[in-house]
């Protein structure tokens, strides 16, 4: 059994999408996609736009123009509500938990727009995915440490059945080895046929488990293709230290 | 030395004091916490709730209890109005914006009190009478003790309904992560009014309850207002244990400053708390980590 219920979802297609905030241009005209079932990285250095990119598909933000559809399904016009019951969750930057609850609280919120009996059923997946979370269950999610938030954060985000993730720097600020567990997980809901969008400063990361990627410059789209190309791409390299 | 029956009277009427403090501060820290609004227009929702208890019964022949849940359901559509039509359209402006319009919804409805109710003071016959709890020296009345328990078993229900219930916990997630609630699907402007509509029943109850005790009129909303405001500063902005500590502890000092030194000073303690505070603790008693726990 997997978290998606075995169904993949269909393409994200965003056209020309332009993002402003007040007069200044985040992003100017942005075209991607993301296939079915597909891992897909966007890279792009500090204030490229990749953040601004994932709050517009989730519509916390309202692209100027451009369209972002998922399927059938004209995002631009949904509320981020909307956008969750569509299938798409979002696990955003700086893991933004409900501090005051507890994990087991803050996972049941990830269900939020469910109303299904197998709610239960997936808890004891994300339980199985991330298993301190278990036993942490009770603890109030401010009190966890950053690795065990980012878990949280995953968790709850699948705890709406996504059928496409948008991952937010989920590797940001953890040590090595809680990286490659993070990455691992990441991996796994990959090969249950979730679509994943996946913004990564950490090449790394975003080369060990990417198929394509994109790379943002200044809010436009300045390469894209099959990821073993981008590593070889010298502007890849140029733009991250050590890439 | 300290007369115990003085004290145990200043205790009593203290406690009855910080119920109807506790009623009024937890809706507007509920308010703040959610919504980001300093809602002085609770104030004026708490006015009315004693009106509707009084012509509910002086007018309707309501029964008093009945006319507690109607001051709650009148009061609470008020409260949902003055969101739909004030502070939603003006919530892109944000800021002081929203609080120079909370002050001129409490005036306008001062106003409009006023002039539908007129100015003068009036006061509710209790349903208990005059009967009253002797303890030694000591006094409070059936009615005060009423109200007392009241405000326990809202209070309890209010927790009950932000512990054990997907609304209210989706008004908890909204108050410390409002993005992070956006994300899991929570929808905003249905979480916004039930915060409006519940933290305005409570105004409207407290009134209501407090109209047999009080004599009151169109402009008892101003000084509620501000000191339960003071309490919400005092104990953390939008942290509900601090609105029902602070209320707790203010309620108490007001009525003892009240019988130990001269009642005329009992106005300066919540101000007078509050600055305390402000200067030790800059966020409040509980403030600081997340809201609405
Ligand atoms: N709320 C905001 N108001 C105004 N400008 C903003 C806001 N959020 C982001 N920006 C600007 O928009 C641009 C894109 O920001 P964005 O957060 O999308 O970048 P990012 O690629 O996610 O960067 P990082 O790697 O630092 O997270 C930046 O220039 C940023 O300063
Ligand atoms: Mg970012």
């Amino acid at each position: 059994m997997t978290m998606t219920g075995g169904k993949r979802g269909p393409e994200l297609v965003l056209e020309g999408v332009s993002v402003y905030y007040g007069r200044v241009p985040a992003l100017q005209g942005i075209s991607l996609r993301v296939g079915p079932g597909e891992l897909v990285a966007l890279l792009g250095a500090n204030g490229a736009g990749k953040t601004t990119t994932l709050r517009a598909i989730s519509g916390l933000l309202r692209p100027r123009s451009g369209s972002i559809r998922f399927g059938e399904r004209d995002l631009g016009r949904l509320s981020p509500a909307a956008v969750v019951r569509a299938g798409i969750a979002h696990c955003p930057e700086g893991r933004q938990l409900f501090p005051e609850m507890t994990v087991l609280e803050n996972l049941e919120m990830g269900a939020f727009t469910r109303d299904d009996p197998e709610i239960a059923a997936d808890l004891d997946r994300v339980y199985a995915l991330f298993p301190r979370l278990r036993e942490r269950r009770h603890q109030r999610a401010g009190s966890l440490s950053g690795g065990e938030q980012q878990m949280l954060a995953i968790g709850r985000a699948l705890m709406s059945r996504p059928r496409l993730l948008l991952f937010d720097e989920p590797t940001m600020g953890l040590a090595p080895y809680l990286v490659d567990e993070v990455t691992e997980a990441i991996g796994q809901l990959h090969e249950q046929g979730i679509g994943v969008l996946l913004v990564e400063q950490n090449v790394h990361v975003a080369f060990a488990v990417a198929e394509r990627g994109y790379v943002l410059e200044n809010g436009r789209i300045v390469l894209e293709g099959p990821i073993e190309a981008l590593r070889e791409d010298e502007r890849v390299k140029r733009a991250y230290v050590g890439g | 030395m300290i007369e115990l029956d003085v004290l145990v009277q200043a205790l009593l009427l203290g406690l009855f004091n910080s119920s109807v403090y506790a009623l009024v501060a937890l809706g507007l820290t509920l308010i703040f916490g959610v919504m980001d609004i300093a809602d002085f227009a609770q104030g004026a929702l708490y006015m009315l709730g004693a009106y509707f208890a009084f012509y509910a019964s002086q007018l309707l022949g309501v029964p008093y209890f009945a006319s507690l849940g109607l001051a709650a359901l009148g009061v609470a559509a008020i409260g949902v109005l003055n969101y739909l039509l004030v502070y939603r359209p003006l919530h892109r402006v944000g800021g002081a914006t929203t609080f120079i319009a909370a002050l001129g919804i409490l005036l306008i409805l001062e106003n409009a009190a006023i002039f539908g109710f007129g100015a003068d003071f009036r006061l509710l016959p209790s349903p208990f009478g005059q009967q009253k709890l002797t303890l030694g020296g000591a006094v409070l009345t059936y009615h005060q003790l009423f109200t007392i328990g009241m405000t326990g078993v809202l209070l309890g229900a209010v927790w009950l309904f932000l512990r054990r219930t997907k609304m209210g916990k989706a008004l908890r997630a909204m108050s410390q992560n409002r993005d992070a609630a956006a994300l899991v699907g929570v929808e905003m402007h249905k979480v916004a009014i039930i915060t409006f509509a519940l933290a305005a029943a409570l105004a409207g109850i407290a009134g209501a309850l407090v109209s047999p005790t009080r004599a009151f009129n169109p402009t008892i909303g101003g000084i509620i207002i501000l000191k339960s405001f003071a309490i919400v500063i005092f104990g953390g902005m939008g942290s509900l244990k601090g609105a029902l500590v602070g209320a707790l502890i203010i309620g108490l000092a007001e009525t003892l400053v009240a019988a130990f030194t001269a009642a005329q000073y009992s106005d300066l303690v919540a101000f007078g708390l509050m600055i305390a505070i402000l200067l030790v603790r800059p966020q409040g008693l509980f403030g600081g980590g997340g809201r609405t726990a």
